[in-house]
């Protein structure tokens, strides 16, 4: 796909039409212009033909791209994978400096309440139990002796009832309780800070490994061609698709073409002003031996042509990576919030979600941080071309010497191998000396139900989550 | 444009259909939602799409991952319509797993008191009991208390039994009608013992019991199990759980038509710009584009209806007619104390958000979550949602428009229709429309009459059209 700013007021002016066809459809996010990569058209296809449990991977390779930083029309990149992992690995949670106080503070409460409780115990019981460490061989003891159960001392600190837990405490202990309490309260004061730590920093681990190394036991996707990846999901059924792409709205397109220069057409787009564009930036049909048929003998100098394009079958699909969850075992890989705390707090002194280091990534709605989250899409376009001239008969001739047709529009190939022409037909009007010739798409590429099957993307949603 | 209001009035207009159901004081609305009456919000699925309403797999009876998914989702208040975004248990995990249990200082000092209270009645006990019997525990390895307890135990009760029997018994005088005759000094002095050491145990219990409740919850978010009332998925997973109080057969019956419909009025008046003025049931009104009211695209990709009603001379009647408006409630899953089980526990997220909270005692965040509980928040979750099939609609408008649109309505399986931006023809809610114009009675409008046919047989993908939903916040 050429990136000349001609192709782009046509692609702009087929995405404008989609935003009007399929307003309702859209919510509030309207459609951007797009322009195809290597990658080519949608493959819409998304479940294998022949095993609709595996996803079709030219699908997922499509809706997983990032985008191309700074591209207008929008376009496809590489692994936007990629990019998360590269954030979230440089992401960690850390307390801040007052947090870290706050935890200090705790130490030295709990110290102070660890002496408390030993001074009690020495009233009570005369002498600290024998052992190393007073306190713990105090907490051991009590979890042993004073519950007819024995338990432990992270059972008495959760303890919904600790009375009936320490069934067995003597009256000479009874003193000792409210301060073994005032000390169960000081060691576990900052407990949630020091969860925090571990339990953000895990997540964040399962989430980076489930985009590292994807598995069917973290939520992985299993591909056709045998690979597990991290998942993506589909809005829309397969056969919704197929569905609307047979019967969905036709967006139609009228163009009228005259030969500028020897290498540009001028084209004005539904009556606009005409701008210049390469000739085989255009439109591009190989019949006859010719592959340049469109430019040498239909829109030539003395013609006049006009272009009128429909695409049938406009509907929208969406979709988007799946979130990370993290309960349970937790499942999948796409957990957004740490990338934006990180980025809100930058190198505030709050605890939560920071980089080190700083990616080199723009999480801006410049791109490259970003991905589809939806594609209007369409069969591939019926090309009806009108040409006054004086020619025309020739013109009408080739045509009906010809079954098929190769065609590319705006450098996309339409149509070229010989299982997939274009076929075409042809009308006079002699009184008028015209000649129209409607060129349609084989049906593979309309609705077609094979795993390479792609439709004309007319436009697209574009997501960049973090900016 | 915006018409976000008239898609709220909509929601509400749906909402009062319901109102009894959920409102009646002990119903099913009020027991859930703890005494606040439910109210409908438009939402923004986005993504989502439709609810998947088949929430019990029928080949497996277990509950349908897709429709768990989509229940557990947060809600951001923040926007209208309001917007479902990730999982909602994730937030609720950073939420209750930031949050921590402490004493006041003036609660450690109660625990001081407490502690000084027991001693000193602990002391006078044994100074009583000297005068009465001398020192008995000398010589003995275990200390005095516990032999002067011991033998009030095992000698003074009737029958004999643990020093434990003590302070839990419901009639101390008649347990220990064994005393002998010099002990009648010392009981008094024995009961403010047993009541200086049963005043302590409200402080004592006081932070394992919240720890432990607080670490109950977040484990059976963390780490459902059917043990911790986790809940069993089709897809094979345990998550945790939510509760959907409508039953499948009642979700069904009530799309089928079983329930009452919705009616909703609406009048489009040109406002300029391409822009109409939209007026509900006679009351609210939004300007905004009308496409976004009633949009209608042919095969051919030409848009009629909105069209029609920017270019209408009078104004424009739409009645939608919504059947099987059907209530569909859930909620996430209590946290149970008694059973340790359940997961959701709102009241210390309530305490711990409280200003003031680090200092008080009791319920805290540490360290501060980064998102807002507030209603305008992201910490929003949803209990209810109103469903129904495609709407029927009647478009007051002129002769040769209403005849345009019904005959492309009739004439292409291609044509999609939308309602307030939302649309009519999505997965499994119906198969199609069909038009019929009524002519105008002397000089009056045409009525536009498009009905849906009807919806396919339903199934564990079936989906249906989302006119609302319950959204509780923390405190609401």
């Amino acid at each position: 796909m050429p990136e000349s700013l001609d192709a782009s007021v046509i692609i702009d002016a087929l995405k404008a039409k989609a935003n009007s066809v399929l307003a309702s459809a859209l919510g509030s996010t309207p459609l951007e212009a797009f322009a195809i990569t290597s990658l080519g058209n949608f493959p819409y296809n998304w479940q294998d033909t022949l095993n609709v449990t595996q996803f079709n991977a030219p699908t997922y390779n499509w809706i997983s791209s990032n985008l191309k930083a700074g591209a207008s029309p929008i376009q496809l990149d590489g692994s936007f994978t990629n990019f998360y992992i590269q954030a979230l690995s440089a992401i960690s949670w850390s307390l801040s400096k007052s947090d870290q106080a706050l935890l200090n503070t705790a130490a030295g409460n709990a110290t102070k309440q660890a002496a408390a409780v030993q001074n009690a115990w020495i009233q009570a019981f005369g002498k600290l139990p024998v052992g190393t460490n007073p306190i713990n061989d105090i907490a051991k003891l009590i979890a042993t002796t004073w519950a007819s159960q024995p338990t432990t001392l992270m059972a008495i600190r959760n303890s919904v009832n600790l009375g009936t837990l320490l069934d067995l405490t003597p009256a000479s202990g009874q003193a000792v309780l409210p301060v073994f309490v005032n000390w169960l309260n000081a060691i576990g004061a900052q407990l949630s800070l020091q969860n925090n730590v571990t339990m953000n920093n895990g997540y964040l681990a399962r989430a980076l490994a489930a985009a590292q190394n994807a598995t069917s036991d973290n939520g992985g996707l299993l591909l056709n061609n045998g690979t597990t990846v991290p998942a993506y999901q589909v809005a829309n059924q397969n056969s919704d698709i197929q569905n609307a792409l047979e019967s969905g709205p036709a967006i139609t397109m009228s163009m009228t073409v005259t030969r500028s220069t020897e290498n540009e057409f001028t084209v004005s787009v539904e009556g606009q002003t005409g701008f210049d564009i390469p000739i085989l930036d255009f439109l591009s049909i190989g019949i006859g031996g010719n592959a340049s048929y469109f430019s040498s003998d239909m829109a030539t100098t003395d013609n006049e042509t006009s272009v009128e394009m429909s695409f049938p079958g406009a509907n929208l699909v969406n979709f988007g990576p799946v979130p990370f969850t993290q309960t349970g075992a937790s499942s999948s890989w796409y957990w957004i919030d740490p990338i934006r705390q990180a980025i809100a707090n930058g190198s505030s002194d709050v605890s939560g979600f920071k980089f080190s280091p700083l990616p080199p990534i723009d999480f801006s709605d410049a791109g490259p941080f970003g991905f589809l989250m939806g594609a209007a899409i369409s069969g591939y376009p019926t090309i009806t071309i009108t040409i006054k001239s004086a020619s025309y008969q020739r013109i009408q001739k080739t045509f009906q010497q010809t079954v098929s047709s190769s065609v590319s529009f705006l450098g996309i190939q339409l149509a070229s191998a010989s299982e997939s022409t274009y076929s075409n037909d042809v009308t006079v009007d002699a009184a008028n000396s015209t000649v129209t010739i409607t060129l349609s798409p084989p049906q593979e590429l309309v609705a077609g139900t094979v795993n390479a099957s792609q439709a004309w993307v007319l436009g697209v949603q574009p997501s960049y989550p973090a900016a | 444009m915006d018409l976000s209001a008239i898609l709220e009035g909509v929601t509400a207009s749906a909402a009062a259909i319901v109102a009894p159901k959920s409102t009646i004081p002990g119903g099913l609305g009020r027991k859930m939602l703890g005494g606040t009456s439910p109210r409908y919000v438009a939402l923004s699925t986005g993504s989502l799409g439709g609810f998947p309403y088949y929430w019990q797999d029928p080949s497996s009876l277990l509950f349908n991952a897709d429709t768990y998914h989509w229940i557990d989702s947060a809600v951001n208040g923040g926007v209208v319509p309001a917007s479902l975004a990730g999982p909602f248990t994730n937030l609720a995990i950073t939420a209750l797993g930031s949050i921590r249990f402490t004493l006041s200082a003036a609660q450690q000092s109660q625990l001081d008191t407490a502690q000084a209270q027991i001693t000193g009645a602990q002391s006078n006990l044994l100074t009583a009991w000297q005068t009465a019997f001398g020192p008995t525990w000398a010589g003995q390895p275990a200390a005095p208390i516990d032999v002067v307890l011991q033998t009030i135990a095992t000698s003074w009760a009737n029958p004999p039994g643990a020093i434990q029997d003590l302070f839990t018994a419901p009639d101390l005088t008649a347990l220990l009608s064994r005393a002998p005759s010099q002990g009648a000094a010392v009981l008094p002095a024995l009961n403010v013992y047993l009541t200086a050491v049963a005043g302590a145990n409200q402080w004592i219990n006081l932070v394992s019991r919240q720890r432990g409740y607080l670490q109950a919850a977040l484990a059976a978010l963390q780490l459902p199990t059917s043990a911790n009332g986790g809940l069993l998925l089709n897809n094979r997973s345990v998550v945790p759980a939510y509760q959907v109080q409508t039953p499948l057969s009642d979700i069904l019956a009530g799309l089928a038509g079983a329930n009452a419909g919705l009616t909703t009025s609406l009048v489009a008046r040109a406002a300029g710009d391409g822009t109409s003025q939209v007026t509900l049931n006679g009351g609210m009104a939004a300007t905004g584009d009308p496409v976004s009211v009633l949009a209608l695209e042919t095969q051919g990709g030409v848009e009629l209806a909105g069209a029609a009603i920017a270019a209408a001379t009078q104004p424009v009647s739409i009645a939608a007619r919504f059947e099987g408006v059907t209530q569909v409630m859930f909620q996430p899953m209590p946290f149970d104390g008694t059973s340790m089980t359940g997961w959701f526990w709102s009241a210390p997220i309530l305490q711990a958000g409280q200003p003031g909270a680090a200092s008080a005692g009791g319920f805290s965040f540490s360290p501060t979550p980064p998102f807002d509980f507030s209603p305008q928040g992201q910490f929003g979750w949803l209990t209810g949602l109103l469903i129904a099939r495609s709407p029927a609609l009647s478009v007051g408008i002129d002769g040769a428009s209403a005849a345009r649109i019904a005959a492309a309505v009739n004439d292409g399986d291609g044509a999609t229709l939308s309602f307030l931006g939302q649309s009519l023809l999505a997965p499994g809610i119906a198969s199609g429309y069909q038009a019929v114009v009524v002519p105008p009675q002397g000089s009056g409008q045409a009525t536009l009459q498009i009905a849906p046919t009807l919806p396919p047989a339903p199934n564990l993908g079936s989906r249906a059209y989302v006119l609302g939903g319950i959204v509780r916040f923390i405190g609401t």
